[in-house]
């Protein structure tokens, strides 16, 4: 059985029997970087007191492994500005967990690359925001730390790293998407793009309109995705239809995914900051069966009720959240993205 | 033989597979799947045992003859070995 085969069976068991096997740990919300779509910033940045130690956080991985956790990922902020990052990190390694390292790479050198390649995860994913000084200074608020990133990247594969490329596609770095598929590309790596960006945790989407990509220019990026989707136009007029009257929370999210964010919340993903449970104060099992029963209380989508789009619609109540406030508001650009969607597939359809 | 250290058995969502601790990812990033009785004889290599001792432990476990269980054992210590997942 490939690993994929293996992650699909287990999925859909787990999906049934609610069991957390994959999850997120969001061990801080600071970052060394200051990049203008950030959908963490300003939720506590820059107050490591309010973070939980070490201790508490492997408290937390050991008690999520418990509970069946399998593939997790350390995420922020920017995780390796931690103090304490190797004391959290070497003692995940030993949980019998498969773990993804996130980070922006800036802060991987010489020393932390060969600490990490003693004891590696299953893979490091470094977020390319450009492939220019110029742009991440305009993006990031630092030009030095494309040449820091490049850097990180660098090390990780001088040290047999399994490594990944991600970016975050927005209009201060669109025209470096090729040149940063280029370098993933040039050192064999698998490239992860993402350009759906979604508000900030605190503040919405007010901070982050300018940077957004309308819904047409988003998915001229996602053709090579929708070219596996191809069908006939028969399929296409089936597929319509279906998931129109799917339930609001529609993926994996505090189904068998969980997200446990920098204040110890337990959450169903990271675009939430509620429903919220605190597995520190009640145990991680209690916690999550908590969440659970909250996420079938999140009220239904009642706008999108009967929609024919919701097969190719990103809505869901945590986008909904961020976008207007409320778990079932109505966005007009979470719809345009779901028309369009549907439009750039009937084009390649023809 | 025995198990090399740093591995771990679990069972989640009702499959038996093996994952890697700390360094020993360097030489395996991966994950094993198991089916149960594979998840058994894990279990007692865990510990250090010879084919023998794994063809009794099978008998008295499960419902199957001699011949059966030593090639089931064979088999699967082979596929151990061949992963270099065994001290001998």
């Amino acid at each position: 059985m490939s690993l994929k085969e293996f992650h699909q069976s287990l999925q859909k068991a787990a999906f049934e029997k609610g069991i957390p096997v994959y999850g997120g740990f969001e061990l801080t919300t600071r970052c060394n970087l200051s990049c203008r779509m950030c959908y963490v910033k300003g939720a506590g940045a820059g107050k490591s007191n309010h973070e939980l130690t070490a201790n508490q956080w492997v408290e937390l991985g050991r008690a999520a492994r418990d509970g069946g956790a399998l593939a997790v990922f350390l995420t922020g902020g920017e995780p390796l500005i931690r103090d304490d990052f190797k004391e959290i990190y070497e003692a995940f390694c030993r949980l019998g967990l498969r773990l993804t390292l996130f980070t922006n790479g800036t802060l991987i050198n010489e020393e932390l690359a060969k600490w990490l390649s003693q004891i590696p995860p299953a893979a490091v994913d470094i977020t390319l925001y450009g492939a220019s000084e110029t742009t991440y200074r305009n993006l990031c608020g630092s030009g030095e730390a494309f040449h820091k990133a490049m850097g990180g990247l660098e090390l990780l594969l001088k040290n047999n790293i399994t490594t990944r490329i991600k970016t975050t596609v927005v209009r201060s770095n669109v025209h470096d998407y090729q040149a940063v598929q280029t370098i993933a590309l040039s050192y064999g790596l698998e490239f992860l793009p993402s350009n759906l960006i979604h508000g900030n945790r605190i503040t919405g989407i007010k901070n982050i309109n300018d940077e957004r990509l309308s819904p047409g220019e988003i998915y001229s990026f996602d053709l090579a995705n929708l070219e596996q989707g191809v069908c006939s136009p028969i399929d296409l007029e089936n597929i319509k239809g279906q998931y129109k009257d799917s339930p609001a929370m529609f993926c994996l999210a505090g189904k068998c995914s969980f997200f446990i964010n920098w204040l110890g919340r337990l959450v169903p993903c990271n675009l939430f900051e509620k429903p919220y449970t605190v597995p520190l104060d009640v145990g991680f099992k209690q916690a999550w069966d908590l969440l659970r029963h909250q996420v079938t209380q999140i009220p239904g989508l009642e706008n999108c009720k009967g929609c024919e789009l919701r097969a190719f619609c990103p809505v869901c109540p945590g986008r909904l959240y961020l976008e207007t406030g409320k778990f079932d508001g109505h966005s007009e650009y979470v719809c345009l993205l779901a028309k369009e969607k549907e439009r750039m597939m009937r084009n390649i359809n023809l | 033989m025995k198990i090399k250290q740093n591995f771990m058995l679990r069972e989640i969502a009702g499959s038996w597979l093996v994952v890697p601790l700390g360094e020993r990812v360097v030489d395996f990033n991966g994950i094993i799947t198991l089916s149960e009785t594979g998840a058994f004889l894990w279990e007692i290599l865990e510990k250090g045992a010879g084919v023998d001792e794994l063809v009794n432990q099978l008998l008295l476990e499960y419902d199957v003859d001699e011949t059966t269980a030593r090639a089931d054992v064979v088999e699967f210590t082979s596929a151990l070995e061949e992963g270099a997942l065994l001290e001998l």
